[in-house]
């Protein structure tokens, strides 16, 4: 059975992107603000989020807190999808409790999906 | 008539490095999602980027900075994933200037955003004319 990546991401050329990039291999599930998203990964946990930081309203680490907070949701990989390629953003990712990042735009497709198999694989020997 | 109505054949050639850049961004995107998911994406970008334009010109008025940060950023990303350099440069210095709540500076990066846009826009058209068989030699 293929993973399941959830993508929570406002922008929809950025979901068409992801498409392009992942859905040969993953199957997608899309939502477009954090609301949404918390309603629908609680319903059916998918097994890795790409959660983008600068969402609109509820923002990206809000929805992680949100995530961390949830016994169900608690141990799920969630990678953060950022615009900011500022030096150290990796390391403030990762403070927050984000378990990779990527910065956008995304060059390198098979980085994203190697980074993602990497997280399923840690994923599974937890 | 606006620049962003303007006929492509209005547009002034630029120079051929911005265009390569383009050009590889573009073979990018269709190496990874093929022609139709390229198609999709481009279309998006025609779409999105005059709204996205029109909405900055609003936030400006109304003095919103951080609506006109966000929207920049946005654009950013977008222009980015087509190669349009000059475009990500001057979307940076809106965030900059919109960051710092110096609205008045936005206004032009803003109107040369537009202008750069037309010119994006007409190498896109361009190349989403051309018969297909043609587009895979590049």
């Amino acid at each position: 059975m293929r993973p399941v990546i959830a993508v929570v991401e406002d922008n929809a050329d950025n979901r068409l992107l992801l498409q392009a990039i992942l859905d040969h291999r993953f199957d997608l599930r899309e939502y477009e603000n954090g609301a949404e998203a918390l309603d629908g990964l609680r319903r059916a946990p998918p097994d890795l989020v790409l959660l983008d930081m600068s969402l609109p309203g509820m923002d990206g680490l809000e929805v992680l807190r949100r995530l961390r907070a949830d016994p169900a949701l608690s141990g799920l990989p969630v990678v953060a999808l950022t615009a900011n390629a500022m030096r150290g953003e990796r390391e403030r990712c990762l403070a927050a409790g984000f378990d990779e990042y990527v910065t956008k735009p995304i060059v390198d497709s098979r980085a994203l999906v190697h980074l993602i198999d990497r997280c399923l694989a840690a994923r599974s020997r937890r | 008539m606006s620049a962003l109505d303007a006929p492509v054949e209005f547009v002034v050639a630029r120079e051929p490095e911005a265009e390569q850049l383009q050009r590889a961004a573009r073979a990018r995107l269709r190496r990874w999602g093929g022609e139709e998911r390229f198609r999709e994406i481009s279309a998006l970008f025609l779409v999105e980027t005059p709204r996205r334009l029109r909405a900055a010109r609003t936030c400006i008025r109304r003095d919103d900075a951080d609506g006109l940060r966000r929207l920049a950023l946005s654009l950013r990303g977008a222009c980015a994933r087509m190669g349009a350099a000059r475009m990500v440069e001057l979307c940076e210095a809106i965030e900059q200037a919109a960051a710092g709540s110096q609205l008045a500076d936005a206004g032009p990066l803003l109107d040369a955003l537009r202008g750069e846009y037309v010119t994006v826009r007409a190498s896109m058209e361009r190349e989403l004319s051309a018969p297909e068989e043609t587009l895979c030699d590049r």
